[in-house]
């Protein structure tokens, strides 16, 4: 072959012509056919083109439904018809008087009401009734000729079938407000202006998710006869996601249950105003049961009934999350995060003990031992038997109080602070004090408590916990007015303030030996169009860092805490099945002017190889082992004997949510409210 | 300043006007469309980037082609990076195409069809310009072997219409390449394939369609939608209120504009969101119905008289290498029209491929101006600049 020669014409030029003769070939094709299209087809066209008119409508996508971990369904878009009214130019007066005459019978509505809602109404088409009956569906399509301008209109209301079974949990959906489109605008969600979006619990947290994507609905409407036809979407209104929870809805009917049935036999009462428990899955940090108290019914916002409960509403916090809302007075719990510290920061040795005295003076200020004389504590028993006068000791050592100092404001300004702050880390790093982050909207994060000597009366104020750590890494120092008392409190919970779910948190860490779980709601995101589910994987948020034996020593504490002998909660797990450890708290509160106790637990099970947290609290009920433990002990019960473990096979529980739960007093508890 | 203006005197004007008429063909038919789903100002935003890439495509006319075998490999190297971008991106209407800047998005199979034209031009002229060219097709692999990598990854967005593009693409590239037995082979082909795009609807419909209903779909051959996509073409009547909903309503559309058309910004369906994506993949559907067949027919006139000017420079190119580049892009224009009008009339199954120049779309306008600007600067060097 010779080579090409530049100069010349490439010899493949020819090729390019005989390619354009070929697609001229092509586009003429294309010409030919629209001729045969636009000319001898094209009137028939433009016919079918002007006889319709194409009428495009927004259409809703289905909101996410929400799933417990087994399955059950907990909130689900119900299809409901609904019924409107059109005006036209022929409606007058004495036309609505006679549909509201004819409608009232049927609707079961005075006709002068009906007739009001038409008159009175601003909009063109306006509701008229909602969620109609097979039976007045029926007679209104039978008399659609005589009831000009009456339409029914499908569209969809939220359910929650199993009521108020985790209410504050699921939260509830509302219609769209104005102020909400810059929110939503700022996280780039589309909205109609008749859309329903989530407006607290996990409705509002994964709104984004479940909310899904509308369409619209092209349609033809044919001008001769007025039949609408459906031509389809552009595009389809896309589904939104839905969501899979950790929540084990068999164990949150139970608890609900226990938690109604300890509040309603104890001899305060009337005093308790509300209450929560969690259950957290040790290993992952899956919330298996959240409980807040007083109930919830998310369906009262759905289907317009939350009139009928106002007053409930408004004059009990059912519509709030305990669980996750309200800081309160944790009293012993906190002891076995404090003994780790201090044996960790060598405070105090493995070996230290005390012998117990009924009162302490510090700085003159005595301090009782709740009443009680242990005798000779060391520190497993000190957590078994939840001696007071040994954490006063270990909080008072922290601070490097040993009775008096030469220069008090020095030792306010150094070792009082460090003590009281290294106390309050180490509660910290436990997940007692942060916000756990969990998935659900409003979390309240812990306080931490000092007094204030330099006011009259010794107010407590709180404590910035972040700006005291900096300043004494910065400076060696951070000026406060603390007293020695606030090191003792802080010993035994009285000064600091936490939420049961961090409570429930801590003691799943204390389970894990150090390991600190973020607790999480939803596990599995899964699109309705068949696309990959988003599973969410557990996440360890920090490990607290103490020697093993530490949390051996703790661990047998709380073992003994509900089998030694003067344990303070001996006596409640004795006849189960499987072995738990626990804590105890008992602190003193303020609730309608009196002083109350908040009686709380902390618990995990089985012993050996913990699965299962929990965390109670019920202000007001009394001791930590009167109210909190047996709902606790009750909730170990259900888990177990629903994972077939522990309990004989007659005792075993189905994963599906009983329906016995429709006629249980938990679940008609709110709704006999108004 | 010499060359500069012996450029503007020497400059394609044909062409240049031609894709000027066909920007203001666009701006009308996009600004005819009414639909709630599209972006506010459509048309203003084609007609601003349309300016752009008219700017762009002079700068492109200005800079020597023959500089582009030298960077070829950084071009399809960098474009071929960007599609595997895309799949960070979240999914829009199901396909990871583009990459969002924020501000704007940007669909790097647009370009990545470019970088394949000038990468698999420069492989071709090194064997023409070697000592001894080899044209056995056992050494052709490298033309294959860059299709495959931007193929693969367009067609894994999913956009099967664009990986189709390139497949035609590098197809005609090598037609001009190779020798004549398998020039007059593939023209064969090509023409077998034409003939069962004609008769298949017309006389095996029922056998096709139940080939796809028995084999396609069910062995994965086709997914779903892509099979419901040649359903449809093969019966018009097929499942209207889904699948066959968009081609129906785009055929309907242009036969209404009978001759004339319903005039400019007064289509019957148009005007009430009729034809689902009308203004970028059923874009045709809009400028036959305002225009009628005058106005439709006159733009694929206009692309034909394009193509034409684009042969003319082919045929004249002073080396193979910008006369491979241009085939490719007059190869890979007249693809994307025959495919993008043909399925609005049910002459092929529907796919994802713009109307180059036409659609709604700012990747695919650009690129298509840096295409034209490309051939321009190969018409430009067709002999030496003359030195005083």
């Amino acid at each position: 072959m010779k080579p090409i020669d530049k100069r010349e014409v490439p010899p493949k030029a020819g090729r390019a012509s005989l390619l354009y003769g070929m697609i001229f070939v092509a586009f003429s094709t294309l010409i030919a056919r629209l001729g045969y299209l636009q000319i001898t087809e094209g009137q028939q066209f433009h016919t079918q083109a002007t006889d319709y008119q194409y009428v495009t409508t927004p259409v809703l996508p289905v909101r996410g439904r929400i799933y417990d971990t087994n399955n059950n369904l907990l909130a689900y878009d119900a299809p409901v018809y609904n019924l409107y009214f059109t005006k036209s130019s022929s409606t007058n007066d004495q036309s609505m008087n006679e549909l509201a005459q004819q409608l009232s019978v049927i609707l079961k509505t005075p006709a002068k009401t009906l007739y009001n809602t038409m008159k009175n109404s601003d909009f063109e088409t306006t509701l008229i009734a909602k969620k109609l009956t097979e039976s007045q569906m029926a007679y209104i399509e039978e008399h659609k000729s005589d009831l000009p301008g009456v339409d029914i209109q499908a569209a969809s209301q939220r359910v929650y079938p199993f009521g108020d079974l985790a209410g504050q949990v699921l939260g509830y959906t509302g219609a769209i407000q104005p102020e909400d489109e810059k929110k939503f605008d700022a996280e780039h969600i589309k909205y109609l202006p008749t859309e329903t979006v989530g407006r607290t619990g996990l409705e509002l947290e994964y709104e984004r998710e479940l909310q899904g994507m509308y369409g619209y609905e092209l349609s033809t409407v044919n001008s001769a006869d007025g039949t609408v036809t459906s031509l389809g979407f552009n595009p389809a209104p896309k589904p939104g996601d839905n969501l899979k929870l950790t929540l084990d809805g068999v164990l949150q009917a139970e608890a609900q249950n226990d938690v109604l049935s300890v509040i309603n036999s104890s001899q305060y009462k009337n005093a308790i105003d509300d209450a929560s428990a969690v259950a957290i899955d040790v290993k992952t940090g899956g919330v298996l049961a959240m409980v807040s108290y007083p109930y919830l019914d998310p369906n009262w916002f759905a289907d317009g009934t939350s009139g009928k409960h106002a007053n409930y509403l408004k004059s009990t916090s059912a519509q709030m999350n305990h669980a996750i809302q309200s800081p309160m007075y944790p009293g012993s719990t906190v002891k076995p995060a404090n003994l780790i510290t201090a044996l960790q920061l060598g405070v105090i040795s493995p070996s230290f003990a005390i012998q117990d005295r009924m009162i302490t003076y510090v700085a003159g200020t005595p301090m009782s031992d709740d009443g009680m004389n242990h005798g000779f504590v060391d520190a497993i028993k000190a957590i078994g038997v939840s001696c007071d006068t040994y954490f006063y000791e270990v909080g008072l050592k922290m601070g490097q109080w040993f009775g008096g100092v030469s220069n008090y404001q020095q030792w306010a300004d150094t070792s009082f602070i460090k003590g009281l702050t290294e106390m309050y880390q180490g509660e910290w790093d436990f997940g007692l004090g942060p916000t756990t982050g969990i998935d659900l909207p409003g979390e309240s994060s812990g306080i931490f408590w000092i007094k204030d000597t330099s006011q009259t009366g010794a107010p407590a104020r709180h404590l910035d916990l972040q700006a005291a750590l900096t300043s004494l890494k910065k400076t060696g120092q951070y000026v406060n007015h603390g007293s020695p008392t606030d090191l003792a409190y802080a010993g035994i919970g009285q000064m600091q303030q936490f939420t049961p779910l961090q409570l429930a948190q801590y003691a799943a860490t204390i389970a894990n030996n150090g390991k600190r779980m973020k607790p999480y709601v939803v596990q599995e995101i899964i699109p309705q169009d068949g696309g990959k589910p988003t599973v969410v994987h557990p996440v360890v948020q920090n490990v607290v860092k103490a020697n093993p034996q530490y949390f051996k020593m703790v661990q047998q504490g709380m073992y003994d805490a509900l089998y030694g002998p003067g344990g303070t909660a001996y006596g409640v797990f004795n006849n189960d099945p499987y072995k738990a450890a626990g804590k105890t708290g008992t602190a003193e509160i303020y609730m309608h002017g009196q002083k109350v106790d908040n009686s709380v637990f902390i618990a995990y099970a089985p012993y050996d190889n913990p699965q299962v947290a929990v965390a109670v609290m019920v202000p007001g009920a009394g001791y930590g082992a009167q109210a909190a433990a047996p709902i606790a002990e009750k909730m170990f019960d259900t888990y177990f004997k629903e994972h077939h473990e522990f309990f004989p096979k007659d005792q075993w529980l189905n994963v599906q949510i009983p329906a016995s739960w429709l006629s249980s007093p938990a679940y008609k508890d709110p709704e006999s409210k108004n | 300043m010499e060359g500069l203006q012996r450029y503007l005197r020497e400059m394609d004007y044909a062409i240049v006007a031609l894709v000027g008429i066909l920007l203001a063909y666009s701006c009308v038919a996009i600004a005819g469309v009414h639909n709630p789903l599209m972006p506010s100002h459509a048309w203003l935003k084609q007609l601003v980037v349309g300016i752009l890439g008219l700017v762009v495509m002079f700068l492109t006319a200005f800079y020597d082609y023959r500089l582009l075998r030298r960077i070829h490999w950084w071009v399809y190297g960098v474009t071929t990076v960007l599609l595997i971008v895309v799949f960070a991106f979240p999914a829009v209407n199901y396909a990871h195409s583009w990459i969002n800047l924020k501000v704007t998005t940007f669909q790097p199979s647009e370009f990545a069809k470019l970088a394949l034209i000038i990468s698999t031009a420069a492989l071709m002229a090194n064997v023409d310009e070697s000592e001894l060219p080899d044209y056995r097709l056992r050494t052709s692999w490298p033309f294959w072997a860059v299709l495959i990598p931007p193929f693969v990854l367009t067609l894994k967005e999913p956009a099967l219409g664009q990986a189709l593009v390139m497949v035609s693409i590098s197809l005609i590239m090598f037609t001009t390449f190779t020798k004549r037995t398998w020039f007059v082979v593939s023209c064969v082909v090509v023409l077998m394939f034409g003939i069962v795009l004609v008769t298949v609807p017309m006389f095996y419909a029922q056998e096709a369609a139940t080939f796809v209903h028995k084999v396609l779909i069910p062995h994965h051959l086709l997914k779903g939608y892509q099979g419901e996509r040649i359903l449809a073409w093969l019966d018009p009547s097929y499942n209207l209120s889904s699948s066959g909903f968009n081609v129906h309503q785009a055929q309907m559309a242009i036969g209404s504009g009978q001759m004339f058309g319903e005039g400019a910004l007064n289509g019957l369906l148009s005007l009430h969101s009729g034809v689902p994506n009308e203004w970028t993949d059923y874009i045709f559907s809009s400028v036959g119905e305002q225009f009628g067949f005058v106005g439709s027919a006159g733009l694929i006139l206009c692309f034909l008289a394009l193509i034409y000017r684009l042969t003319r420079i082919a045929r004249s190119a002073t080396d193979t290498f910008g006369l491979y580049m241009v085939v490719g892009i007059l190869g890979m224009f007249s693809f994307q029209v025959f495919e993008n009008v043909g399925m609005d009339m049910y002459l092929s199954p529907s796919t994802g491929i713009t109307l180059p120049f036409i659609s709604y779309g700012g990747s695919s306008l650009l690129a298509n101006f840096i295409a034209v600007g490309i051939a321009l600067s190969v018409s430009l060097r067709y002999k030496p600049l003359r030195f005083n």
